[in-house]
Order: structure tokens, then sequence, then C-alpha cells
């Protein structure tokens, strides 16, 4: 099974998204024998294995059911154990996009943290492509090789362990784009622009307070960066729903006359299909800083 | 590498032009003139001075202002001695005039501007920056030379022409293409009114491995954007065309082809309609467009009726002089730091290959039907499009994304079946209205989960030291999106919904 290639059939070992409601999913690698407990039921993993992914499994001895869904980077995101505070979907595409991210694309991750970012990056860029990311807490590094292998990732990504704002990446000249997700993505700044390609590339800071894009953005400008932006970007999700309005009770139109009449028996309604802005929603994530390392011209 | 024949984007400060890149061309952009000869076999994203019509490369820091650090940041001027009577400058329009006659360099001018205006040293050193930045974009002569990414392309529709990409701007293109889990070895079907910008994108992602079906509307797979990527050839292989108006005809394979044979008996009748929809075509602003569209529509034997055409040529029409002047009430409002370029649609395109557009003239329409090169064309295109029924037939795609100026509604309803179940989609639309429509006929088909209809918020901000704040303008809607799941189709018709009954329930007395 792997992450990077969609199949049709469920087998053993796969791991499944299994879909209970809308905010409520978990990953599952299948063994069979083995029964994982939902609100809906015990639900048998061998009742999944040789299904094709995206099929209605019944749990709970046909009381409710479930959807077990193929795995995507986005689906893992929404699901993945959390071992730090992580990258959402939102914010994920957009860096991919702005790193100009594609297969074949070389790209320098830190930290690895619980692998959101590192799963959707790989998706991009492979089958030729390679990530190498590096984490500093050694068992979140150790834990995250254990997932890319078991999503049948490893060939395409490289983990470290290490502290990359002391002691570096420990490369140069390979990466198309560099992504720094640290507390002080500044002391990074210097040895992911040797790591950029000499022919150039782009590189991503994301994080959540002012104070540090200050610091990173004054850092890649005296390292020779160009094109420094920084954004935002947030996801407003809509609900849909049809919403009736009751019309006012002016009085009968036709008449001067005022008298009492039934308001129930004669109340209308004014009806529609509307896409209503949540009324809580997430107002910031971290900002996103992106720079141009251009290729270096010998002067003449 | 800048190579002859490639297309490469040209940034003249905020400015952006698609160019391909020949010799002994003269190129126009924000009143440069010079050839590209220079540039060929240097790499791309390098940096040039223009002069005499030559470039020159420079190192990349040309031009650019240091920006000031926190510590030279001072407090103690102000505007308070400023003077706002136009009296500042003591050069003259003609000194200028006499400085650049005699050869001097952008700088020097630049040097000269700031020294001769009396208010420049009382200026704090941010007001400095600034106004060092405003005459440098009129007095340096700088072009950088880059790769069209995905990226600077969609900015550079943005900024000229929203309208021909349906205002998709590049954060929604972005989601669509995650949400999408567009990747290699996959096999996607892309419906894209962008000007092939979704298409392009898509092709990108795959990396030229899987499959790529293209739904396209009119006579011919239009990509203009998708060109700009440079794809090699190989790419063209796994892509397969479909036009629009045949999708009721995926599942019925005998009907398509009596229709093909009708039409192949009509086309040699329709030929006086066809002349005249080549005098109606050449009337449309667009050079390059009408040269393809006048090159392809006679060999199309299976397009849509000629008056439907006709039709949508005006309505194209319309909505670009519309265009225009959206761009001009853009152009007003930006601010200095944010130029908008106000000039017409064609100069976006004038970049497209044309190298036998105008000087290949059609024979005769009698003589030119049974041309065997054309013949050939029209068979070949019609095995791709058969070639793409098969692979829609099968059921079994694994992306779907959808892009266009058309209702999507119809679009998604035939298209999500071609799916396999457990494969994500994405809508895009410029408006809510028929999102929330498309939403209420999946919720009613079944078959489809975490359905969300989203919009994205982009802000961009300025990060100087001391001096940090959002931008004074930012884009008030880049379009909706709607994405979900597919899943298998529900074969009893007790649990019709894909959602737990008791949560719909709430929602809709909510």
């Amino acid at each position: 099974m792997s992450f990077v290639r969609y199949k049709a059939i469920v087998e053993e070992g796969d791991v499944v998204i299994v879909y209970l409601t809308h905010e409520s999913m978990f990953p599952l690698t299948l063994e069979a024998g083995r029964i994982f407990q939902t609100r809906f039921g015990a639900l048998r993993h061998s009742d999944i294995i040789g299904k094709r992914f995206g099929s209605k499994i019944l749990c709970g001895g046909g009381r409710g059911y479930v959807y077990a869904l193929h795995p995507t980077p986005e689906l893992w995101t929404l699901t993945l154990p959390h071992r730090t505070q992580i990258v959402y979907t939102t914010d994920i595409s957009m860096l991919t996009l702005q790193l100009d991210l594609k297969p074949g694309s070389v790209v320098v991750e830190s930290g690895t943290g619980s692998g959101s970012v590192s799963h959707a990056v790989i998706r991009t860029i492979a089958p030729t492509g390679h990530l190498y990311t590096f984490e500093f807490h050694q068992q979140r590094a150790e834990k995250a090789r254990e997932e890319f292998s078991d999503h049948g990732l490893s060939n395409l990504v490289t983990v470290t362990h290490r502290n990359v704002c002391t002691d570096g990446f420990g490369l140069s000249d390979v990466a198309d784009a560099v992504f720094l997700d640290l507390p002080s993505p500044w002391e990074a700044v210097a040895s992911a622009k040797l790591a950029l390609k000499k022919a150039g590339g782009r590189l991503c800071s994301f994080s959540p307070c002012v104070e540090q894009i200050q610091r990173t953005c004054d850092k890649l400008r005296s390292h020779g960066f160009c094109d420094i932006t920084t954004i935002e970007c947030l996801l407003r999700t809509f609900d849909v729903r049809t919403i009736a309005l009751p019309e006012p009770d002016l009085g009968q139109p036709d008449s001067c006359v005022q008298t009492r009449h039934e308001g129930s028996e004669t109340a209308q309604s004014f009806t529609f299909k509307s896409a209503v802005p949540p009324k809580d929603m997430p107002g910031h994530t971290g900002f996103l800083t992106f720079a141009t390392l251009y290729p270096q011209v010998e002067t003449s | 590498m800048i190579e002859e024949g490639d297309q490469v984007l040209i940034q003249k400060a905020n400015v952006f032009r698609l160019v391909k890149v020949e010799r002994n061309k003269k190129i126009f952009t924000e009143k440069l003139q010079f050839f590209l000869d220079n540039a060929v076999g240097l790499p791309l994203g390098s940096k040039f001075e223009v002069r005499n019509k030559q470039l020159f490369q420079v190192p990349h820091d040309s031009g650019v202002n240091q920006v000031p650090s926190e510590a030279e940041v001072d407090t103690d001027r102000n505007n308070e001695k400023i003077q706002d009577d136009n009296r500042s400058q003591k050069l003259t329009k003609e000194d200028l005039k006499e400085m650049a006659k005699q050869g001097a360099k952008g700088e020097e001018i630049i040097e000269q501007l700031a020294q001769n205006n009396a208010n420049f040293k009382d200026k704090t050193s941010f007001s400095q920056a600034k106004y060092l930045r405003k005459k440098g974009k009129k007095y340096l002569n700088y072009i950088t030379i880059l790769r069209p990414t995905l990226r600077l392309l969609c900015n550079m529709y943005m900024a000229k022409s929203p309208s021909k990409i349906c205002h998709l701007r590049v954060d929604t293109l972005s989601q669509m293409l995650t949400v999408g889990n567009i990747h290699a070895h996959s096999k996607v079907i892309v419906v894209d009114t962008c000007q092939g910008l979704v298409l392009g994108a898509v092709m990108e992602r795959m990396g030229g491995l899987g499959t790529l079906v293209q739904v396209y509307h009119g006579d011919f797979p239009f990509r203009h954007a998708y060109d700009a990527f440079n794809f090699p050839a190989s790419f063209d292989e796994t892509m397969m065309p479909y036009p629009m108006n045949q999708l009721n005809y995926i599942h019925c394979p005998q009907s398509i082809k009596d229709g093909l044979q009708r039409e192949d008996q009509e086309s040699g009748v329709t030929s006086n309609g066809e002349e005249a929809m080549d005098q109606e075509v050449t009337k449309d602003a667009e050079p390059n467009v009408e040269e393809q569209k006048v090159e392809v529509a006679p060999e199309d034997s299976i397009s849509a009726p000629r008056t439907e055409q006709l039709l949508t040529e005006e309505q194209e029409g319309v909505s670009d002089s519309k265009e225009k002047d959206e761009n001009c009430t853009a152009g007003k409002a930006s601010s200095s730091d944010t130029e908008v370029n106000v000039e017409g649609e064609s100069e976006l395109l004038t970049g497209t290959p044309n190298a036998d557009g105008p000087t290949r003239k059609r024979p005769p329409w009698k003589q030119y039907k049974k041309d065997p090169a054309r013949l050939e064309r029209q068979r070949e295109r019609k095995e791709k499009i058969e070639q793409a029924r098969a692979v829609l037939q099968q059921g079994n795609m694994d992306g779907l994304l959808i892009a266009c100026k058309f209702h999507p509604g119809p679009l998604v309803e035939a298209l999500l079946p071609c799916l396999a179940p457990s494969r994500t989609f994405a809508v895009y639309c410029q408006h809510r209205e028929p999102l929330v429509d498309c939403y209420n006929r999946l919720r009613a088909k079944g078959g489809v989960l975490k359905l969300q209809l989203t919009e994205t918020w982009l802000r961009n901000f300025q990060i100087l030291p001391g001096r940090t704040r959002p931008d004074m303008q930012m884009s008030g809607t880049g379009g909706y999106l709607l994405s979900g799941i597919t899943v298998t189709m529900e074969t009893d018709s007790t649990s019709s919904t894909t959602e737990p009954p008791l949560k719909k329930a709430k929602l809709e007395t909510d």
C-alpha cells in the first residue's frame, strides 16, 4: 500500500481511513481477526479486507455502518496522531504551490513534527523527487520514520534526527525548495541557503507570530533572498441549508378596518437555500513567508 | 536555461509578460524595447539591464534599495517641515530629458532627482526608500526572465485579465490541486475554461505520468496557459481531449458513432456556413485565438452546431470588453505599490507561438477538405476522443477538477459516475449559488461524503523593521470551492443519506 498511488481493493496490512461522520474519522491498519470499537458498534477488520475502497462496511452486527476510505495526505492530516501542533491543508496547499513543487522536486523540511506537511509534500514530488526532513526530537524522528515506512513512502524520504538551527542541514546544492516550521526559523536561513541548488530555489517559513517573521525576513534579506512575501490564508467552510423566514404580519392589505385575525393560519415563510458562514472559525494559523533564491551571477 | 522556442515570463517591477524566446524578435514591454538574443543560454531567473535594446546580465541586487534596519530607523525626522507645493523638485522635465539624451544611467538620474528634491533629506528613511523605489520603477531598465511557473502565471492572469481565468485566485487553485489529491500516476478529469491554466497545473503535478482527460468546450481544446508550461512533447501523449457536448454520450457508443457519421456527411454542405464563421471570428479582438480557431474549425466535424459557436463568440466578446473596464477601474483604485497593467487583452496573447499562423494561408475549402494531412489529423483526433470515452466508461478515474464559466451542476452529475469510489473531486465556481445548487443535487443523489463548500481568504503583509502591517489593498474574493469524496452508491433505499440521519435532522431544523 502506498499513500502516493491509488489502488482499488483493500488488503491486509493496508491503512484505511474509517469514516463514521463528517467530524469523526480514524486511521486503521488492518489485521485479520482484530476488532475496532466504534460508537456505532464493533467493526471487524476482516469485514473491510477484500472490499473496494469507498465501500460501506456494516458494524455492530449490522446496526451501524462506516465507510472505508483510501488514505490521502489530506485525510491523514485530519486523522493523524498529534505529536506536535500541525500545519493544516489550507496552508499546505498554498506552500506546495508557492514552492513550485511537482514530481521530481527535491525538498528540505524542518521540523518533521507529526508529518502532516511531509505526507502532502511527498505525494506531490513522487515518484522521482525526494524529501529530506529534519526533526530535533529523537522519538518523533523515529516515529515519523516508522510511519513513512508503513505508508509505503520510505524510498521518497530521508528522516534525520538533528537540530538544524545549531547544526545545519548538512546539505549543499541539492534542494529546489526548503520549508521551515521552527520556533526560530531565522537560525536556519544560512544553512537553508546552502542546501538550495546553485541554480536557485524557493523557501517558505511558517510561523504563528509577527516577531518570528520579522526576524526571519531580516535574515532572508541579508542572505540575498529576493521577492520576499508574507501571506496569511484562512479557510471558511459554509453550512449549506434551507432557511425559512416567517413573513411578517402587517394586517389586511385591502382593508382599513382593523380586525383581529388568526396569524398562524395565514402565516407564510420565505424559504431559500443558503450557504451560511460559520459562527466561529479559525482566525489565525500562521504567517507563510516565501522567498526566492536566484541563480548567482559570476561577475564578469 | 533560457532556450529558443520556450515560453518565458518577463518581469519588470510588478508586471509580468509571457513571451516566446526567439532570436531577432523585438519585445515591447512597459515602454522598453529589446531583443532576447543575449539571454539565450543563461539560467532562468537571470536579471538584465536593457541598454540600446540589448540585454546585459546584472546581479540580482541591481536597482534594489536596501531596506533600512531597525537601528537605522530614525524617529526624529517626520513630515512636519515638508511643503506640499509642487516646488520641491529643482530639476525640470527638460533637464531630465537632457540627462537621458546624454546617456545617463537610471541610477544617476534617480540620484540627481533625490539630491535636487528639497524635501528628500527631511524624509524618514522609509519614506526615502519609498521615494527611490517609485522613481526606480520609472527610470530603471531592469528586467528578469523567469520560468513560467503556475504561481507566476496565475498571478499574471489575475492582474491582467481575471475574467479569462474565471477569477480563480492562486490560493483557491492551490486548494483545488491539493484537495483533489492530484499526483503522478493518477487518472484525472479536468474541465477548464481558464485558458488551460488548471489543465497545465494538473499536468505539472502529474509530471506527464498517468492519464489526463480534458473535457473541452467548443471546437477544439484551448490551451493557451497550458502551453506556457513548456511541457515536453511526451506529456501530450497522456492527454485525451473529450468534447463537452458529448458528455451525455459517454455510455452510449452507438449513438455517438451515428452522430459522427451524420455530421461528416453534413460537413461538406455546411462549408459556406464555415466561411461565414471565419469572417465573424476575425472581428474578435484576440489575434491568436482566432488564428487557431480558423485553422482548426473546418477540420472538426464533430463540433457544436454553428449557430451555437457564433453565439459563444459574441458572448466572449461582450465579457472581454467588460473585462477591460474592470481592469481600468482596478488600475485607478490600486495603490502606488501594486501596479496593474491596463493594457488590452491581446497584449497577453502576443506571446503565443504563432510561427506558422499569419503566414499560412489555407487553400480553398473544397480542396482543403480532401487534403490527406487534414483527414489524418481528423482521424487522429477522433481516435483520441474514442480513447477518452473508453477511459471514462470504465468508471475508475481518480480525480475530477472543474473550473469553468458554466453551471457546474450538470458537469458534476455527468462526470462523477466516472470516478472510482473513495476518490476526491473539487469544483470551482466564481459564484457561491451554483455550488449551493451543486451541493444539494449531490446530497440528493448520494454516493458522496465530506461534501464541503469553502472559500479561502488571502491577505498579504508588509514586513519591515518597525513597520509591519497588512497590505492596504487585498483581494475581496477568490471564488468558491465544492469538494467531496466519492463512495460506493447505496443499493438499499432505506439509508440513502451518507450522513447519520440524526445529524441531518438537526441541521435542517436549525
